[in-house]
């Protein structure tokens, strides 16, 4: 509804130029004719030049103030488009916090019955040693949990659960709670999304357990934000042509707009730097100062 | 003959033009902004006054265009373009005809010898105005207590 209304509205303005340049030329043929003393063209009467004027200016007028409208509701209708996709990935990330929440009960009840089991048998320090482990694996989902931006903290752990899934060590060092970065949380979202993603696809192919590991850091240093990602299995020859629109090594599961669309937000719309490291032997590490 | 200036025409026209698609909106039950309607408002006042300049004298052009032009532009603004929208912009055309007419053949004469030309112009043309307000307002009152009295039935 809302694209067939923004599409209506295109054609009406490209409708409203064409109309003002055909009618600029009738007036201005008929003050030519007029000039010329013809005072009958295909049997109509060539109207005056004040009555031309007056229709030049009156329809200058009309179609202006049209124009001017269908520009403001083009321009209204783009930013309640940017606002809902913002919105609807609000959304997918409290799905994602729902599911997660879901699978933590779960995986809370079996730690339940493990260490009740151990108590059973009467093996204390198994039941100890148990609760140690959950303690250590869950300490990293508490300082995630403390950030500022909960859909930063959501997107984290799901990525962790879903780096776990691939047999991924996907280690984080939050040395921030992100209170005092200018972003906007739909953008670090988008960036950190897009960057993890792609280090997730690449390590994939590694047959290597030991060889995959992300890891990604997020800083703030004075009014900046700093944000590492580091993955051990990808190797990019070329780190220019990465951020090229289109540029994709994912074959046809890629549409090459990820790293476009992080080089575009980071760049243009925060005016901060990103650069890449890359070596066969260590991996990729891209590094973003906003 | 005298001519209306156009600093009379704009604003009177403006007013009428605002009142003409306030009732017809009214009356194929659509909703329009108020900002779109002011700004519909301008849009259709200049056009017609553009094309009164270019066809003066040719009522058929006139009326086909007060029509049209009616129509267009609620489609413009608010992007509905029902039967409803043509009926109620025929009917609107009639009504204003119709008064302005009488108006002028029985008011215009009596009132000019007590009032100056423009006063004159400008109260014979008020009640066709004053008639579409008031009716605009009744229907919107009756739509607005039939859907109450709908839902409570609901």
């Amino acid at each position: 509804m809302r694209h067939e209304r923004k599409r209506q509205l295109r054609n009406v303005l490209i409708c409203v130029f064409i109309i003002q340049m055909f009618i600029i030329f009738i007036l201005s043929h008929h003050m030519f004719l007029y000039s010329q003393g013809v005072d009958y063209l295909l049997g109509f009467s060539v109207i005056s030049i004040k009555n031309a004027v007056i229709t030049l200016v009156f329809l200058t007028i009309s179609l202006l103030s049209l124009s001017i409208y269908l520009t403001y509701e083009l321009a209204g209708l783009s930013q309640l488009e940017v606002e809902l996709a913002s919105r609807k990935v609000a959304q997918e990330l409290t799905e994602q916090n729902l599911r997660l929440l879901r699978c933590q009960r779960h995986d809370f009840l079996n730690h339940l019955q493990v260490v009740s089991g151990y108590i059973q048998m009467g093996k204390g320090s198994k039941a100890a040693k148990y609760i140690q482990e959950i303690n250590q694996n869950l300490r990293g989902i508490r300082v995630v949990s403390g950030l500022n931006m909960p859909e930063a903290s959501v997107l984290l752990i799901s990525k962790r659960e879903e780096a776990a899934r691939y047999d991924i060590e996907f280690n984080y060092d939050i040395r921030t709670d992100l209170s005092g970065v200018k972003i906007k949380e739909y953008d670090l979202v988008r960036i950190l999304s897009n960057l993890i993603d792609n280090a997730i696809y690449e390590l994939r192919k590694v047959n290597d357990a030991d060889q995959k590991i992300v890891n990604v850091i997020i800083d703030e240093v004075g009014e900046n934000l700093h944000i590492e990602i580091f993955n051990s299995g990808s190797f990019i020859p070329d780190t220019k042509k990465i951020f090229n629109y289109g540029y994709t090594t994912k074959g046809n599961e890629g549409s090459g707009s990820g790293l476009y669309i992080v080089k575009d937000l980071v760049k243009n719309k925060y005016n901060g730097s990103i650069y890449v490291d890359s070596s066969e032997k260590l991996g990729t590490n891209f590094r973003i100062s906003i | 003959m005298e001519v209306v200036p156009y600093w009379v025409i704009i604003p009177y026209g403006f007013v009428e033009k605002m009142v003409i698609l306030d009732f017809v909106c009214a009356a194929s039950d659509i909703r329009i902004k108020r900002s779109s309607l002011v700004v519909a408002s301008l849009v259709g006042l200049f056009f017609t006054l553009a094309i009164r300049a270019v066809f003066s004298g040719n009522i058929f052009i006139l009326a086909l265009s007060s029509i049209l032009s009616v129509v267009a532009i609620i489609w413009v603004f608010t992007g509905i373009a029902k039967i409803s929208v043509w009926i109620a912009a025929v009917i609107t055309f009639f009504i204003i005809s119709f008064l302005e007419f009488v108006l002028y053949t029985y008011t215009f004469q009596p009132l000019l010898k007590n009032f100056n030309f423009i006063a004159t112009w400008i109260l014979t043309g008020i009640p066709h105005i004053a008639v579409l307000f008031l009716a605009s307002i009744f229907m919107k009152k009756v739509k607005a207590n039939y859907a109450t009295r709908t839902e409570e039935t609901a």
